[in-house]
């Protein structure tokens, strides 16, 4: 299976060699790509002088926006799979091994990295987030996510046309869940993950409590109206 | 409706339109979009000058300002207006993510493409530096 690593990068100068340098040197098994989300730093700089395989968008387009045009770059060409690698350093490359593994057994459409399939999740409020969606996406789908946030998230082939052609495909928690809904197969594999060391995280208060509000409505409310 | 208001409807909705065409002489609006605009201070026009078809709806439903109705379908236009602003807006986004992404990956094309006839072409170099012995 030729799988790519997306990795969006927003603003990520400080943490983008480490991340990619990584890659190249240990997982060289695996191509990537790194998308950067019209940064305001040097990130393009960096990756232009190292010769980093670069999607340079002329725009911000937001997460989702980025991850779409990886996954647009590797359907062009021709891919099997593409994962979703956060630029910050928080994700780490060893399980995706394992992440592939468990889409070719179990024949799955989506692999999500889950941090809580054992552990138990920290009170803290980014946590009780991640428990409402999880609830939620329950209470809509009758299945269980165990980590509906993580950012590293493996799609197949057949998903990467529906988000790289598709209005409303963001790859988020309410997309996850519709896709459940829809009869698409997701599945977690247990990771670890770092915690941000520099640099900026995407989300600020103030965008979290929009995301959180947003995710609600649309897992509750929208998908239930969407075509199937 | 009283004859001051009624001039004050005159005014504005002149003057409205009077500005919309201004923008469009300038190129800084389209004629597509202008239409509305001009329809509708056309339509707050007709009202002031013949409050009979306003004072005709009032008591067809009940309303017991005339006036009111003209707000209500005011407040309906506009709404009717944002709500369409909305849904281009949207659209609009779709399409500016689909041009920025398109472009970044036919730009990677394009600079891949270079790097690979730079590095060709100091293959070749050494090479021919080869041949002569140098």
């Amino acid at each position: 299976m030729k799988v790519l690593i997306i990795i969006p990068a927003y603003n990520e100068e400080l943490n983008i060699e480490r991340v990619v340098d990584e890659l190249t040197l240990n997982y060289s098994q695996y191509d990537y790509i790194v998308v950067n989300d019209g940064s305001r730093d040097s990130t393009a700089e960096i990756c232009r002088k190292r010769r980093y395989n670069l999607l340079d968008l002329p725009i911000n387009l937001g997460l989702s926006g980025a991850v779409q045009a990886g996954m647009c770059y590797a359907l062009k060409n021709g891919y099997d799979a593409a994962i979703q690698f956060d630029g910050d350093r928080q994700h780490r490359p060893e399980y995706i091994a394992e992440m592939l593994r468990v889409m070719e057994e179990e024949k799955a459409d989506i692999v999500i990295g889950s941090r809580f399939i054992r552990k138990k999740k920290d009170n803290t409020l980014r946590m009780l987030g991640s428990n409402v969606i999880s609830g939620i996406i329950r209470l809509s789908t009758g299945q269980k996510l165990t980590d509906p946030t993580s950012g590293m998230r493996l799609y197949n082939k057949r998903l990467l046309r529906d988000f790289a052609g598709e209005m409303n495909y963001g790859p988020e928690p309410d997309t996850i869940s519709y896709l459940m809904k829809c009869g698409y197969k997701v599945r977690e594999v247990e990771v670890k993950m770092d915690e941000r060391i520099a640099g900026e995280s995407y989300f600020s208060f103030m965008r979290s409590i929009r995301y959180m509000v947003l995710m609600v409505f649309s897992i509750l409310f929208i998908q239930h109206f969407r075509k199937k | 409706m009283s004859v001051a208001l009624r001039i004050v409807l005159v005014l504005a909705s002149v003057f409205a339109c009077v500005y919309v065409i201004h923008k469009i002489r300038r190129s800084q609006m389209k004629i597509e979009s202008a239409i509305y605009w001009v329809f509708l201070s056309g339509m707050i026009l007709l009202f002031s000058l013949f409050p009979q078809v306003i004072i005709f709806f009032a008591e067809l439903l009940g309303v017991e300002s005339p006036v009111n109705i003209l707000y209500l379908i005011m407040i309906f236009l506009a709404l009717w207006k944002i709500f369409s602003l909305s849904l281009r807006n949207s659209r609009l986004e779709y399409q500016i993510g689909i041009l920025a992404r398109e472009f970044a990956i036919l730009n990677k094309q394009e600079s891949d493409k270079d790097e690979k006839e730079q590095d060709a072409g100091r293959a070749a170099d050494e090479g021919a530096d080869h041949h002569t012995g140098v």
